[in-house]
């Protein structure tokens, strides 16, 4: 049986997460600029349905990247307090997560943007 | 008493209302048409509606001083969501064939966001003042002198801030000038 009250209380705690998220990460403001401009640009240059919903898709993952590996970092700083190789392969694994679905995402945009330009 | 006053003032005019307010006026004195107005209206209040819970979670928790984002560390957060709500909003503007002023005014909402954060670096302008000034030129370069009576918001919101204490008078006079600039670019680039 539905329980709305745990449901109303699950969205509350789900957006208490993103304004986490955005107040602790200063990174999604240089993503969320790169988004900005990515969909502005790729609106004047008249991109298909299909091109444009690519696009979204890679800044929705880009940005899930970074509130995972926000959140991997918060877990590890709570249970290790000391320096521990352990905790550092965590961390720069989920960095490295971040890194590589940029990357991704920067390369999808080039070939998007290269058949529009060239 | 006159605090108060300007308290009500400087909330009733806010940026806020006034983005809650500009896509049916603008949509229905365009083109008259109600079903799409509305339609548009209702898209952009649920974006507005979004972006309001984000600023009053962040106030409940803790994690923002008051509703205006006073302090100026705070705001990055604010710009980033603001941001990224604007870029899905464009991009469902563009996804279901949206009125082409709706595109110029979410433009021109954007780059005034950037700008406006470049400037609150250095320089604390009035956004509220900014915001009035805004969409009164917005509304007389689009649909004529008829609305130049909504120029006298500007001098009214500017007198609240002040009072409030939340900006001084230079703060004020730069987001008017700061408002008449980017809405001349702004209708320059989509002129041409």
């Amino acid at each position: 049986m539905l329980n709305p009250e745990k449901l109303l209380k699950s969205f509350r705690h789900a957006f208490t997460g993103i304004v986490i998220a955005f107040s602790e990460n200063q990174n999604l403001f240089v993503h969320a600029l790169i988004a900005t401009a990515v969909v502005s640009a790729g609106i004047l240059l008249d991109f298909t349905q299909t091109d444009l919903i690519i696009v979204l898709v890679m800044i929705v993952l880009v940005f899930s990247a970074e509130m995972i590996n926000t959140a991997i970092e918060e877990v590890v700083n709570l249970l290790v307090k000391e320096h521990r190789t352990e905790a550092k392969i965590a961390k720069d694994v989920s960095a490295g997560m971040v890194l590589f679905v940029s990357i991704l995402a920067i390369i999808v945009g080039l070939v998007i943007f290269s058949s529009y330009l060239f | 008493m006159n605090k108060t006053i300007a308290k009500v003032i400087s909330t009733v005019l806010s940026p806020l209302v006034i983005l809650a307010l500009l896509p049916f006026l603008i949509l229905y004195e365009s083109s008259a048409n109600l079903g799409t107005s509305l339609f548009w209206e209702a898209v952009s209040l649920v974006f507005l509606g979004i972006f309001s819970v984000f600023v009053m979670t962040g106030v409940y928790f803790g994690y923002f001083s008051d509703l205006d984002i006073s302090k100026r560390k705070q705001r990055i957060a604010l710009m980033s969501f603001g941001l990224m709500l604007t870029a899905i909003y464009l991009l469902i503007l563009y996804l279901l064939n949206g009125p082409r002023i709706l595109f110029i005014v979410t433009f021109g909402f954007m780059l005034g966001l950037w700008t406006a954060e470049i400037i609150n670096q250095k320089f604390k302008l009035s956004i509220h003042v900014a915001a009035i000034t805004g969409f009164a030129s917005f509304l007389i370069l689009a649909h004529g002198p008829q609305y130049l009576a909504v120029y006298f918001l500007v001098p009214l919101v500017a007198w609240a801030r002040i009072k409030t204490k939340n900006h001084t008078l230079s703060q004020v006079i730069i987001g008017v000038s700061f408002a008449l600039l980017l809405t001349l670019v702004i209708y320059i680039i989509f002129k041409m």
